[in-house]
């Protein structure tokens, strides 16, 4: 990803909620920046993703299924 | 108050509860204490959509769930793979994270891939390979290789079991049962305030150890060796249980439960085959070897534009019409013609008879009967229980009989059975006495019951 940052602006509020969040993380997230990266790259990431498996996986887990008799 | 749910999937309350009780010590002092009773599956009893029920407390029409895999949209036989990104609902976990309540969620079904929890998750059987990323956070999956020693002695699953040699296949079940607990107690020393892991066993043995035990199964089979082979397992995971409980903090309420249960199974109805001979599915020809649905469709064997309907399921019959607008090729008009059509399918099904001309207590659901929820529309025209799950089905073409013993994958001894158990043992002892009249779905709300 690019270092180069761009400023946002969001509801004060919201932020307040974010910061409790992070404090309560037990250091999972190290900033409010840190956790609002993190949540919006996996709501692009689920969005970008598509198929859940490969078709290799795809595959790999219908021979399962067909040997579990499903298939 | 903390809360810790064991899933046994395809656990009999017959054979839990009742012929197999007093040899579960640990089941049946949570019982005994508590409170307990079967509990009704949800339809159809399998896996995928009952885990994804009891859990949402939303009948699987809201998310399109009746198998372990769906069919894509505009296809007939094109299937795809159930994946959590179909639970469109919360589910226990999604609620409790926004209470700020730590969670622990491990071999629950319908997990992969797994999603950002407050605390961890680890995918269940449908994670396709370890090199999948199948736990939550990534980091932990490294951890619990290490737990079992290496990558390599990590097992998805135990499912080649109607190639194996039973007593191979009870190895590797007791293996996988062990396998399952060690992650479970190592995970239980993270910090958590609802805990679930559903361990997968017994449902994989019971599919190929019923006919040692059961006298009355018409392939009864004497073995000494695998006689007791589904007991031992059963007794293999209450002497876990009992070593795991020991691990909970006191103010844990424990919770076990199965998602549907078992029964024998006499034969299974090849559904495509009476719907064939009756001319509602239309071959252009009859293929000379049994062979799939779906490769009777990639073939061009099926003549889709006067096919009125056809069958798929393997356990449990799921018939679909080929209904004008909502598939590729459909024929039957909606409204008045789909009507009759259904009821006249649903007619013939509900009186196939057994081999010697028996009847059987056929059980036929029509889908707004016992479906509700924004997918109603991706959900069987029609549910069919075979002799009340006595006798399977089989969606394969070719077949001289409307009988068999076997799909085309091999032998099976059991179905999957319409209740499964239900224990709730509670410190405070707010719980006691028989559950009745529960249903799987209601497992939601008990649980966040005790968090409120």
């Amino acid at each position: 990803m690019s270092k180069e940052k761009v400023a946002i602006y969001i509801p004060k509020s919201l932020y307040e909620k974010v910061k409790k969040q992070v404090e309560e993380s037990g250091g999972e997230f190290k900033s409010v920046e840190e956790y609002i990266v993190f949540v919006l790259e996996e709501l692009v990431k689920e969005e970008e993703e598509g198929e859940v498996y490969s078709p290799e996986e795809e595959e790999e887990i219908k021979r399962r299924l067909r040997a579990l008799g499903y298939l | 108050m903390k809360v810790f749910v064991l899933g046994i999937d395809s656990a009999e309350p017959e054979l839990v509860f009742g012929k197999w009780f007093d040899e579960l010590p640990t089941i049946k002092q949570l019982a005994e204490d508590g409170a307990w009773g079967k509990i009704a599956s949800t339809v159809p009893p399998i896996t995928c959509p009952a885990w994804v029920s009891a859990l949402t407390g939303l009948n699987p029409g809201y998310f399109g769930l009746y198998d372990l895999r769906y069919r894509k949209k505009g296809s007939y036989t094109d299937f795809g793979v159930v994946n959590s990104r179909m639970v469109v609902k919360p589910r226990v976990w999604d609620i409790l994270r926004e209470r700020g309540k730590k969670c622990g969620v491990v071999f629950v079904p319908v997990t992969y891939p797994p999603s950002r929890v407050n605390g961890f998750m680890i995918s269940s059987f449908l994670t396709p390979t370890t090199k999948s990323p199948f736990t939550y956070p990534k980091s932990l999956k490294e951890e619990i290789f290490k737990v079992i020693g290496g990558e390599d002695k990590y097992v998805i699953d135990v499912y080649d079991y109607r190639r194996k040699d039973p007593k191979q296949l009870l190895e590797e079940l007791r293996a996988k049962t062990e396998h399952d607990f060690k992650i479970v107690r190592y995970l239980l020393k993270k910090p958590w305030d609802f805990f679930m892991a559903v361990i997968m066993s017994i449902d994989r043995a019971q599919h190929t150890l019923w006919k040692f035990f059961d006298e009355e199964h018409p392939r009864f089979a004497e073995d000494p060796e695998l006689k007791d082979g589904l007991l031992e397992l059963h007794k293999q995971i209450d002497e876990e249980l009992a070593k795991t409980l020991e691990l909970l903090p006191r103010d844990t309420v424990v919770i076990i439960v199965s998602d549907h249960g078992a029964k024998r199974m006499y034969y299974r109805i090849n559904v495509n085959e009476v719907l064939a001979r009756e001319g509602f599915l239309k071959l252009r020809e009859k293929p000379g070897e049994v062979i799939s649905l779906k490769e009777a469709d990639e073939r061009g064997l099926i003549d889709w534009e006067n096919t009125q309907a056809f069958a798929l399921g393997a356990y449990i019959a799921q018939v679909f019409i080929n209904v004008e607008g909502r598939e590729p090729k459909g024929c039957v008009k909606p409204g008045e013609e789909y009507e009759r059509v259904r009821e006249e399918v649903a007619d013939v099904l509900r009186n196939v008879k057994g081999p010697n001309n028996e009847p059987l207590n056929n059980v036929v659901y029509m889908k707004e009967d016992v479906y509700e929820g924004e997918k109603l529309e991706d959900m069987p025209d029609i549910t069919v229980y075979f002799d009340n799950l006595h006798y399977g089905a089989n969606e394969s073409i070719g077949h001289n009989s409307i009988y068999s013993l076997e799909t085309v994958k091999g032998p099976d001894d059991s179905n999957h059975g319409e209740y499964g158990i239900m224990i709730v043992w509670d410190p405070e002892q707010r719980f006691s006495g028989k559950l009745r009249n529960l249903k799987l779905e209601d497992l939601k709300s008990i649980i966040m019951g005790f968090f409120e």
